[in-house]
């Protein structure tokens, strides 16, 4: 249902991967991002991997595959790879499970500290994709999406950055619209808030522009888009407000 | 025997019009038969060595208690109402003229039997109402405490006519010690009967469950059955025609969806239901994928209608000149006004260069939205595709100002029936711009 927000941009002007990510637009690059793929469906596994195979032109590297939430989590933690796509609903606990394990910290260190998820799935209902997120996940795909633009997200979640579809955009705009109130116990007004900037970020986003274009219409850098996105993604993650505890209630966060 | 025909109007106690547990308004409803004939024939019947009284309690346990739908009553017949009529005056025979004897005189029997009677009727009818309320949950916390003082007053009832009953022939200490006898035997029976009640509690709720749990699993095998098999089917058929194939798959995606996940309101009184209606109706004549996302929600009226229209034209021409692209359909309903963006990745086209005359953009988007107070915009680059931007100011839930603008744009509102029409055409037929 929903298309990747960003399409291919080759002046991505990010740290470490995203150089060698645009380069890899010409040629591969030296080293490809790591992926494990998770979804308990072998069809779509071996269709994704194809996928990835053809669109990544050799800049993901699929080096593992679970069907399962336990058997996930044993994966990721051996395998550390720096990308997990992540189905929503599994048997075993579901994505959230998954998430739960891998970033829950006991000590100091967390399973998988280094590791982004990118969460894909056929359901679009604010549940699940809201449930997802704040457990941890970077973005949230449909699985109809494609395969460029699911090799673009997943270099941009591998570069630390978050991929919103317009759903999610959607979403996002709804839950802290001025009529869904607050919840009572909040008290930090800075993450119940979006700003006015974040909020037209979001809108073209669910508008179905992709960064570059967004850039383009609000006149700043796809660095700054990117910020916006990630600013959101953490108030998303964080935020007390009253519609967001809701939707995760129901995924029982 | 055969099993009775599934629409066999089946006898029940009635819940509307009735006295104590509804069994003479049922079997009215159900004989044809006059209620206050039924009634007085089990009270005429109850002095007849109780039998009135028996029959009546045996109806209470047996018949189930709901509200008879209309086309289950019986029409009116003289001759049930002959035979009831015949029953009454064999009943007044066997009271007066044969036996006499058989008459109760001793009231302190039969007034303690009386108050017996009552009690029980008004506990039995209070369980009734438990269950009735249960069912319908309709404001439990306020009739608890009436609920509550009612079975008391049956309960007080009840016991004491029992107690009058057990003391007409003895003293009250015999009477007292008796009760105390009877309490000790219930304990007793109690405590022995409360495991097995226990399990056959336990038991009966997890037949629910299952029960339930089988009728959710029948519903999702009709649902597969008629709708995903059905389309599956078809798709086999039409395995060399890709668009078809899509088409199918796309329509069949939209209503498991709409299954799984919808809202379940109607077009008219949702914004973003009347634009997913447009956008699917779009998908389905087109073969193409609309991505709707819509952001808050409101009732439709003549104005916002207008804009669905004028949005369904946008995607109808995205669909024309982008099909193989991604197209976004975006809605954000605030308090004061709609705005509706949709995005093709299209070819894009230079809007001044395509005939004023010829453009039926102009008049089914542009014109339509500015005769409803809002406004259209439309921006295409050639190469990287195409957006409308339509945006309606929203009635304000005050009734003047609506009457107002309503009374400004009532001649356009004729010339938008003829609009909408042209719109309709439009779709299925020639092609609007370029």
């Amino acid at each position: 249902m929903d298309n990747a927000v960003s399409s291919a941009d080759p002046v991505h002007p990010s740290t470490t991967d995203a150089a060698g990510a645009a380069a890899a637009a010409v040629a591969p690059a030296a080293r490809p991002i790591r992926l494990v793929l998770v979804d308990d469906h072998k069809l779509f596994r071996t269709g994704v991997r194809a996928e990835l195979d053809q669109a990544g032109n050799g800049t993901v590297q699929v080096v593992g595959e679970a069907a399962d939430a336990p058997s996930a989590v044993s994966v990721i933690a051996q395998l550390r790879p720096e990308v997990v796509l992540l189905d929503v609903h599994l048997p075993g606990g579901g994505g959230i499970e998954v998430l739960r394990r891998c970033l829950a910290r006991t000590g100091n260190t967390a399973l998988a500290p280094d590791t982004r998820f990118l969460a894909l799935s056929v359901s679009d209902t604010a549940e699940d994709v809201i449930g997802v997120i704040r457990a941890g996940a970077r973005g949230y795909v449909t699985k109809s999406i494609s395969g460029a633009d699911l090799v673009d997200a997943v270099r941009r979640v591998a570069d630390g950055d978050a991929v919103f579809s317009p759903k999610l955009a959607g979403f996002v705009l709804d839950a802290f619209s001025a009529g869904a109130a607050p919840a009572p116990e909040s008290v930090d007004e800075e993450l119940d808030r979006l700003t006015a900037r974040e909020r037209e970020v979001l809108r073209l986003i669910a508008r179905g522009y992709a960064y570059k274009e967004i850039a383009r219409e609000l006149v700043i850098s796809i660095k700054t888009v990117e910020t916006h996105v990630s600013s959101v993604l953490r108030k998303l993650q964080l935020s007390n407000r009253y519609e967001l505890s809701r939707w995760a209630n129901d995924r029982r966060l | 025997m055969p099993p009775l025909p599934e629409d066999t109007p089946r006898l029940s106690r009635s819940a509307r019009g009735r006295l104590a547990g509804g069994i003479a308004r049922g079997l009215a409803l159900h004989l044809g038969a006059d209620v206050w004939l039924l009634r007085l024939l089990f009270l005429e019947y109850s002095w007849v060595g109780g039998l009135g009284a028996f029959a009546y309690g045996l109806f209470w346990l047996l018949v189930p208690l709901r509200e008879v739908p209309p086309e289950e009553r019986a029409a009116p017949r003289p001759g049930i109402r002959r035979v009831l009529i015949a029953l009454a005056a064999l009943g007044l025979l066997l009271l007066f003229g044969l036996s006499p004897k058989m008459i109760p005189r001793d009231w302190h029997t039969v007034l303690p039997l009386i108050a017996v009677g009552l009690g029980l009727a008004v506990l039995w009818r209070q369980a009734d109402d438990a269950q009735r309320a249960g069912a319908e949950s309709d404001s439990p916390w306020s009739s608890r405490g009436s609920h509550l003082a009612r079975t008391g007053l049956g309960a007080a009832v009840a016991l004491g006519g029992l107690l009058a009953l057990t003391k007409t022939h003895t003293s009250w200490t015999e009477a007292g010690r008796t009760l105390l006898a009877a309490l000790a035997l219930l304990v007793g029976a109690g405590l022995i009967g409360l495991p097995f009640f226990l399990r056959v509690l336990r038991d009966l709720a997890q037949e629910r469950t299952e029960r339930a749990r089988s009728q959710e699993r029948a519903e999702v095998a009709a649902m597969m059955h008629d709708s995903v098999l059905h389309t599956l089917t078809l798709i086999q058929r039409h395995h060399d025609d890709p668009g078809q194939v899509a088409r199918l798959a796309r329509a069949q995606e939209r209503e498991l969806r709409e299954w799984l996940y919808g809202q379940r309101k109607t077009a008219a009184e949702s914004f973003a239901e009347a634009l997913r209606a447009a956008a699917a109706e779009v998908e389905d004549r087109h073969g193409v994928r609309l991505d709707v996302v819509t952001v808050g929600d409101g009732p439709v009226d003549a104005h916002l209608e207008a804009c669905v229209a004028a949005a369904r034209e946008a995607m109808v021409n995205a669909a024309k000149y982008a099909a193989q692209t991604p197209i976004s359909v975006y809605a954000e309903i605030a308090e004061d006004r709609v705005e509706v963006f949709v995005k093709d990745r299209g070819p894009g086209f230079d809007l001044d260069a395509v005939a004023s005359d010829r453009m039926g953009v102009r008049e089914s988007i542009l014109g339509r939205m500015r005769r409803h107070g809002g406004k259209a915009e439309i921006r295409s680059v050639p190469g990287e595709g195409t957006e409308v931007r339509l945006s309606a100011r929203r009635a304000p839930a005050g009734g003047a100002a609506v009457v107002r603008q309503r009374g400004e744009s009532a001649e356009y509102e004729q010339g938008e029936e003829h609009d909408g029409q042209r719109g309709e055409l439009g779709g299925s037929g020639a092609p609007e711009y370029h």
